[in-house]
């Protein structure tokens, strides 16, 4: 059976600037922190892509999704520096989520 | 649905990102919202939220005080059933979560959630705000949700206190 899963639009405090990979390493490291490792796997979290140096989109598993949120409000700090993270939207498709945020730009 | 939240005084932000976060409005307190602290009633304004513990929150209340945030979230009963006297709303700050960290943060938590349930259980409303410091103490309006869900409301309810949070407490 496929997995059901959403995508959330994240905006950090502070550009994020260097290696998005290691960046969200870190992320994710925090986030197992707020959710508990054994709880880890059933976020799932994906980095999908930058939209800018401050926007990202996040994919999670839908049943996993509302600990994703919660750990991203709580989450102030990364690899030692102070930031903070905001989700904006969240939905089924990356498209919905563009789109909304194009929308907010006008 | 329209969402609003509560920020404290030193909280600096641009309309733009309130409505980023989903917020049709977001109140600064002791600008656009009177509020009252360890301090007293300086100006001798009715006081729309009061801050503090104990004995202070019921002479705040004697002003007037039309919502309390009990900064220790300690339960005192007496307390709780004088709010309910005077449809007093109880304003949870979820900074003081996300604010804290590890078993302080926990610790938040636990006891937030047992005031939220006795509060509840008397029937007093409950009200989430994020009483942000700064920036980075700012939540969306999803996150805030989540949050309150944390401290043991459901979906609905902490939707519905974040719509109506300024008409309850009374906005300037």
């Amino acid at each position: 059976m496929k997995d059901k899963h959403r995508y959330i639009m994240v905006e950090a405090s502070v550009p994020l600037i260097g290696d998005e990979k290691e960046f969200f390493y870190a992320l994710t490291k925090e986030i197992s922190r707020c959710v508990g490792e054994a709880n880890l796997h059933k976020v799932n979290p994906k980095l999908m892509k930058f939209t800018d140096s401050q926007h990202m989109v996040i994919k999670s598993s839908l049943q996993g999704v509302h600990d994703l949120i919660l750990s991203l409000a709580l989450i102030k700090r990364v690899n030692g520096n102070e930031m903070a993270f905001y989700t904006l939207k969240s939905s089924g498709t990356i498209k919905a989520l563009e789109k909304a945020k194009a929308t907010a730009k006008e | 649905m329209e969402f609003y939240d509560i920020v404290s005084e030193t909280c600096a932000f641009e309309p733009q990102f309130a409505e980023r976060l989903g917020f049709k409005r977001i109140f600064i307190l002791g600008k656009e919202i009177i509020a009252a602290g360890s301090k007293g009633i300086g100006n001798r304004e009715v006081p729309a939220i009061a801050f503090g513990r104990g004995e202070q929150l019921f002479q705040l209340m004697k002003h007037g005080a039309r919502a309390v945030s009990v900064t220790d979230s300690y339960i005192d009963r007496r307390l709780l059933a004088s709010m309910r006297e005077r449809d007093c709303i109880l304003c949870m700050a979820m900074s003081t979560i996300t604010a804290s960290y590890g078993v302080e943060r926990s610790r938040n938590i636990y006891k937030m959630s047992k005031l939220f349930k006795e509060a509840r259980k008397l029937g007093i409303e409950v009200a989430f705000a994020s009483m942000a410091k700064d920036r980075n103490y700012m939540n969306s309006y999803i996150q805030l949700v989540e949050l309150a869900k944390l401290v043991g409301a459901d979906e609905q309810y902490a939707r519905q206190s974040l719509n109506k949070i300024t008409k309850s407490i009374g906005e300037k």
